[in-house]
């Protein structure tokens, strides 16, 4: 009899730590509603559809530091590339340094990436130098035609 | 004669407990072995993701062979999520696609015959994931519809250019969801949802588990808690072993 109960009590037991083993698991990453807003955008890249993808990348970051989690690989580097697209680099360069800090396996890339922003922000400076030099030498060729 | 009651009785328990015992066993070995014809263990079946350890992937956008035209872009917005979860660094794909767009070897097989070193030096990755979609066909039957995906995807090493994971299988995804109970009646509503939901086209959840399910066999990447310790855990064979290259 007593030997019954010990093999209940140990299968019991056994199914008790095998559920509570899964269920206690703290879950890697927070990613909300990540792939559902991504097909939006493959599907209709409107401005709505990724402004509210945005969004969710933004809303993956928050929540992951609430929950004191990892930001998911990609989403800071994915994050930072929609901001270089908008132009604004420095925000771009500030989250890809953050990938680059908790995934030190992104260095390369992330390194390449901000290598190719600065050199965008470079040429866009030469251009516009070029362009207000040409402004100025068409405004001192005028006043010489006019002299 | 009392005595020998209580004897009659004990032995009749004793009895009792082997065949309890008995049964457990069985079932335990039933539920270990009984739905699996062919395990392999992750030690034993991918050894060289344990010598070369590769922490970073890189995902390549995947060659769509199937007739579904979506399939391609089901896989691409779930890929990213779902692998994460197995501890690897995943390069963010939606920007290496992005530059792969740019450089001219998206859609189209070219980024076979890039160089994997190339991978390493621009990105930094340790290894790349290759993938084919060979069927996405979802099938409607009276009371349930199914999701059939067959995937052949392969983990190639950027330093050796060796294969260090690959899959080549099916994975049918159920589509009808959980049944809602109450008999005929329940199934009929069950088959009437699923003809609605397969309107609405949200396979998102869908696409996820089937990716999930082909991954199962991936070993475990330095982010996750099991990192170099699941050697030893099993999975349904699914590849023969002639196709392994």
């Amino acid at each position: 009899m007593n030997k019954n109960i010990i093999t209940i009590l140990l299968i019991s037991s056994l199914s008790l730590l095998v559920t509570i083993g899964c269920a206690t698991q703290k879950p890697m990453y927070y990613w909300g509603d990540y792939s559902q807003s991504l097909y939006k955008v493959h599907k209709d890249p409107n401005e709505n559809n990724i402004a509210e993808h945005q969004e969710i990348l933004e809303t993956i970051i928050k929540q992951s530091e609430e929950r004191s989690l990892r930001v998911p690989p990609g989403v800071y580097s994915e994050l930072g590339y929609i901001y270089a697209m908008k132009n604004n680099t420095k925000e771009a360069v500030r989250l890809f340094s953050l990938e680059k800090q908790i995934y030190p396996e992104s260095t390369i890339f992330m390194d390449h990436m901000i290598q190719q922003l600065e050199k965008r922000d470079k040429t866009e400076e030469n251009i516009q130098v070029d362009t207000e030099e040409k402004v100025e030498d068409i405004q001192s060729l005028e006043t010489t035609s006019t002299n | 004669m009392y005595s020998d009651l209580i004897k009659n009785k004990e032995r009749k328990m004793s009895k009792q407990y082997t065949t309890r015992l008995f049964f457990s066993v069985i079932s335990l070995f039933l539920f270990v072995y009984g739905c699996a014809p062919t395990m392999a263990t992750k030690g034993s079946e991918f050894p060289l993701m344990y010598e070369e350890t590769p922490t970073s992937i890189l995902i390549l956008p995947p060659i769509n062979q199937s007739t579904a035209a979506d399939a391609k872009e089901y896989y691409a917005t779930t890929i990213q999520e779902i692998l994460s979860y197995w501890g690897y660094y995943i390069f963010p794909y939606e920007v290496t696609a992005d530059i792969f767009k740019i450089e001219g070897i998206y859609d189209t097989e070219l980024v076979n015959d890039v160089p994997l070193t190339k991978f390493r030096e621009f990105f930094g990755a340790d290894a790349v994931l290759f993938t084919t979609i060979k069927k996405w066909d979802l099938s409607y039957m009276v009371l349930a519809a199914n999701l059939t995906v067959s995937i052949d995807a392969k983990l190639k090493s950027t330093i050796s250019d060796q294969v260090l994971w690959n899959y080549n299988g099916t994975v049918v995804v159920d589509l009808s969801g959980g049944n809602s109970g109450g008999g005929l009646a329940g199934l009929i509503a069950n088959a009437i949802v699923t003809a609605v939901q397969s309107a609405m086209v949200d396979y998102v959840p869908h696409a996820k588990t089937a990716n999930y399910r082909a991954l199962s066999s991936l070993p475990y990447g330095k982010y996750h808690p099991q990192y170099m310790t699941d050697q030893s855990m099993q999975f349904i064979d699914q590849t023969p072993n002639q196709d392994k290259n």
